[in-house]
């Protein structure tokens, strides 16, 4: 019985299991332990995922979408040719393919999995992401936030006791602050904070504004192929900045007319105002687990996006040392998700580890605020579990009525941390009816049960009736209705997706197709005719020309690879 | 049960004691199968983590009253940012003579706070654990990337030139004058911020205290400095600091200052109104009412000639049970001076009015509006907003 750990990322998603005492990462079908999380449908109507929709993204932009993990727990439907898709199936179709990937390497079929969320996300996008596995066919036994998953596998091998890190997480889309600390056995997270819009992708949107503006271009005047050749160009050069000081993008565009170099301290300048808002995450989680800077003996870096030499140093500056990132910041989460499938497996070398987890904001709900004469504050949050409280944990308020002869009272369920229900982020609503009676007299107690896979439910109970109103949280104004969730399911079912034997010739292509967008004149044609010869002989279906065919090209393809980036 | 029992072990101050204790206890409780049971034991983790600090904390506190008695209070490292201060602040009086007048009031203001050593406000400045202010505090690590003399001399100008903000602010909202926290790198150091940011509200505070200004006078030059250092986030610890009604007045500026920033009119159609219903203001209703007197007088003389104003009222009425009505049940959700306003009409569940409804809704306004001046009165003393045509006609005006 394997349960699959999984790291659904905003850009890139990893799977691994607990297999003989350690993590073990599963590679996929082109050998790789990064899947992108992109998802497009090519020419025959087939479904393509990863690194073949990557490619695509440039060649085929308006068939393929990436980083749709933002908009989880949204309505938004992303287009993908004739069909539309939400964030969940598209979730699904990644989680779908890790699963197939997971089972060719382990040689049984598997139906269960953990799933990392960022710590930060709210109980909309963790059920979303829930919905998303069982999409998927994968019951999801547990959400784990990442940056706890990431402070497992650094807690695993941690032999002094009584020590506290600092985990800061900085992946595609998400940035995530936890502070743990380790003692016999035990991992406990003392305070969570985030920013669930400030992420590697932002950074590089800097940068193509910012280079557009050097080269006195505009976005609208820009066809979608070209912008997204840009857009990966210029991460390209993000990756390339972690490295070394200045990078210079050659020629890319017909518009553009002259080379463009971008240095270390024009990224910083420009950066500023992202790097801004990394601050507040990590001085909060501080001050909620009452700790100072020295108190933390290693601050731990996780996610891709961390590899910027310009947040580093940002780091090192904060917290006045280097901070160490030995595990590849790209795959300690989902090795983190695979330490807590063997827990949940009860993996006999997993018998002293315990996690506790917290709730990282604050949820509550709204009360008359008798001060508001004017209605311009609205009503007053009453926070019913306090942000940073250790879970899975379950409270109860008591609320009376507010007007005499109330027949319903609403029960609003919000999260966040301002005093006015109005700048926090609304989750749902439950009514109850409560007999006729004088205001102040009829009560009910509302309880916020929170599990340990960060997701709530809410009881309400009418004191005078008994009558118990018991529901995870309804009438959510993004979540999905059980009907939703069928159709979902049947859309999928008709999708026809890629047998996996063509793959590798088939991502060949796309990656031949993608440089073949982005080049210019004789190289142009050069490619073009590379791309035809190899479809002739894909068609001729002979094994070892195809073999040798595949071989010839993807040396041809990393030469040109080399030389067109910097 | 007290929570020592629960651990099973004696009162202790030791902390690795009960995290011993705890761990043991943890792998019998698990929390995901034994919720219940991991519940109870947690709770008694931390309230025992609280007590045996406590008692610690009182161990400290004895240690403190020795090391006065020994008459080195603010001995190096507790040095608080106070003490510099006042020894700055003598020497800025001498050197400040000549410059402006302002300056010198707010030394001495100053001065006054220090005399009143019992007031709320000095409380950061005895030295009883506030270790938030201790500017520059180095630790001992060796990778430390500003050296302690960059972070002394950047102490020291900043000082100066917080000072000279503060000064400025006495008369002026500048948040210019704040510009200079931008410039210093030293200011990543989380330490030194956090530092520097209570130092910074501190002064502040001191300044509007004693000088009796408004926060609200001072609004944009707050609002900058909440951007920099999150103060808004902070209300808690200030307020255990210097107590609510030293801070609320700043908080209420801050927290509501956020909020202006939000866009006031959303236009999206949604089939329910998304998020808390809140009533509309009385005076923004009356305000969007004339609004769309004016426009229809407009459009009814252009389209009637003759002076008669009974025609004029006639056809005022009618524009108000056709247009508002449509409008109302439009996905505009509002007449024209409504939407002006930010208002939108909703059932009491906040979804869209049917044009049924919205037609009795306008025709018992006109009713209620016309035949009865008293009913304007009556709207007066309605104190919840709801008025007496919505009551009627079970509906509700609220912010878009």
């Amino acid at each position: 019985m394997t349960i699959l750990g999984i790291d659904l990322g905003t850009t890139n998603s990893a799977c691994a299991i607990w297999q003989d005492g350690k993590a073990k990462l599963i590679p996929n079908r082109l050998d790789k332990l990064l899947t992108p999380s992109v998802v497009g449908v090519d020419s025959n109507g087939e479904v393509v995922v990863g690194d073949i929709a990557k490619h695509r993204l440039i060649s085929h932009p308006k068939e393929t979408v990436s980083v749709f993990k933002r908009a989880m727990g949204t309505q938004q439907e992303f287009s993908l040719g004739k069909q539309r898709f939400t964030a969940v199936e598209l979730s699904a179709l990644i989680l779908r393919n890790l699963k197939e990937d997971a089972e060719n390497f382990t040689g049984e079929k598997i139906d269960q999995a953990v799933i990392s969320v960022p710590a930060y996300f709210n109980d909309v996008q963790r059920k979303a992401t829930k919905q998303a596995g069982e999409l998927a066919g994968l019951q999801v036994e547990r959400l784990i936030n990442e940056p706890t998953a990431a402070a497992m596998v650094y807690g695993l091998h941690e032999s002094a006791d009584e020590t506290q890190f600092m985990i800061l997480d900085l992946g595609g889309g998400t940035f995530d602050v936890t502070l743990v600390e380790f003692f016999a056995g035990v991992m406990e997270v003392h305070a969570s904070s985030g920013d669930n819009f400030l992420g590697g992708e932002d950074f590089t949107n800097f940068l193509v504004e910012k280079f557009l503006e050097a080269n006195g271009l505009n976005i609208n005047s820009l066809t979608i192929a070209e912008r997204q050749h840009i857009y990966s160009i210029l991460n390209d050069a993000k990756h390339a900045l972690s490295a070394r000081q200045t990078v210079v993008v050659e020629q890319s565009l017909k518009q553009q007319d002259k080379s463009w170099t971008l240095t270390r301290e024009i990224f910083e300048e420009m950066a500023a105002p992202l790097l801004d808002r990394i601050r507040f995450p990590i001085e909060k989680t501080l001050r909620d687990s009452g700790a100072s800077p020295s108190d933390i003996s290693q601050v731990v870096l996780v996610g891709g996006a961390t590899r910027m030499q310009t947040f580093r140093s940002l780091v090192t500056k904060m917290f006045r040392r280097m901070p160490s990132g030995h595990i590849d910041p790209d795959l300690v989460v989902a090795m983190g998700t695979a330490i807590q499938a063997g827990l949940k497996e009860k993996s006999s070398d997993l018998d002293d580890v315990v996690l506790t987890d917290v709730c990282p904001y604050s949820l509550g709900t709204g009360v008359l605020n008798h001060a508001d004469r004017h209605g311009k504050q609205g009503n007053i949050f009453l926070p019913i579990i306090e942000r940073n409280t250790t879970v899975p944990v379950s409270f109860e308020r008591t609320v009376a009525t507010a007007q005499d002869n109330q027949k319903v009272v609403s029960v609003g369920i919000y999260q966040g941390e301002s005093r006015l229900v109005k700048n926090n982020i609304f989750l749902g609503d439950i009514e109850v009816k409560v007999p006729k009676a004088p205001k102040g007299k009829e009560t009910i107690t509302i309880r916020y049960s929170y599990d340990m896979n960060g997701l709530l439910e809410v009881d309400v109970t009418v004191d005078s009736t008994g009558l118990i109103v018991n529901k995870t949280i309804i009438n959510s104004p993004d979540s999905l209705s059980e009907e939703d969730i069928k159709k979902s399911q049947e859309k999928l079912q008709h999708l026809k997706f890629h047998p996996r034997d063509t793959e590798t010739n088939r991502a060949l292509l796309a990656r031949a197709e993608r440089l073949y967008e982005s080049s210019l004149d004789d190289r142009r044609e050069y490619l073009g005719s590379l791309i035809n010869d190899f479809e002739v002989l894909l068609e001729k279906q002979v094994l070892r020309d195809i073999e040798i065919g595949a071989k010839k090209i993807e040396a041809i393809l990393d030469s040109i690879e080399k030389d067109t980036l910097f | 049960m007290n929570c020592w029992k629960t651990l099973g072990i004696m009162p202790t101050g030791d902390a690795s004691l009960i995290k011993k204790a705890y761990a043991s206890l943890l792998k019998v409780h698990r929390p995901d199968e034994d919720p219940a049971g991991f519940s109870k034991l947690n709770h008694a983790y931390k309230q025992c983590l609280q007590l045996s600090k406590q008692q610690h904390y009182s161990d400290e506190k004895i240690d403190h009253i020795e090391e006065a008695s020994k008459g080195d209070l603010l001995s190096d490292s507790r040095s608080s940012i106070d003490q510099l201060d006042y020894d700055d602040q003598d020497e800025s009086n001498q050197d400040k003579q000549e410059e402006n007048h302002s300056s010198i009031t707010v030394s001495s203001q100053k001065n006054n706070l220090v005399k009143t050593t019992d007031t709320e406000l000095l409380k950061s400045s005895t030295p009883e654990g506030e270790d938030s202010i201790k500017l520059g505090h180095i630790g001992d690590d060796e990778d430390t990337i500003f050296s302690e003399d960059s972070l002394e001399k950047a102490k020291e100008s900043l000082i100066q030139l917080t000072e000279s903000a503060i000064n400025k602010m006495l008369k002026t909202d500048k948040p210019d004058d704040w510009q200079f926290i931008t410039s210093y790198e030293e200011l990543y150091d989380i330490h030194f911020r956090i530092g520097y940011s209570d130092y910074v509200f501190q002064q502040i505070l001191a300044l509007f205290h004693d000088n009796k200004i408004k926060p609200k006078a001072r609004q944009s030059s707050l609002l900058y400095l909440d951007n920099i250092f999150g103060w808004s986030d902070q209300e808690k610890k200030y307020e255990e600091e210097y107590g609510y009604e030293n801070i609320y007045s700043i908080f209420d500026i801050l927290i509501d200052g956020q909020n202006n920033q939000e866009t006031p009119i959303k236009w999206s159609v949604e089939p329910r109104h998304k998020g808390p219903i809140e009533q509309a203001g009385y005076y923004k209703r009356i305000f969007a009412n004339m609004i769309d007197i004016i426009l229809y007088v407009i459009v009814s003389s252009s389209l009637l000639n003759g002076d008669n104003i009974g025609d004029h009222f006639i056809s005022l009425i009618g524009f108000f049970l056709i247009m508002n009505a449509m409008m109302e049940a439009s996905p505009m959700q509002g007449s024209l001076g409504k939407v002006l306003f930010g208002i939108k009409v909703t059932t009491y569940k906040g979804r869209r009015l049917n044009i049924l409804h919205a037609l009795l809704r306008q025709l018992i306004y006109c009713i209620s509006t016309l035949s009865f001046k008293i009913t304007v009165w009556v709207n007066l003393f309605l104190n919840d907003g709801r008025l007496l045509h919505d009551r009627i006609s079970r509906s509700i005006a609220i912010k878009r």
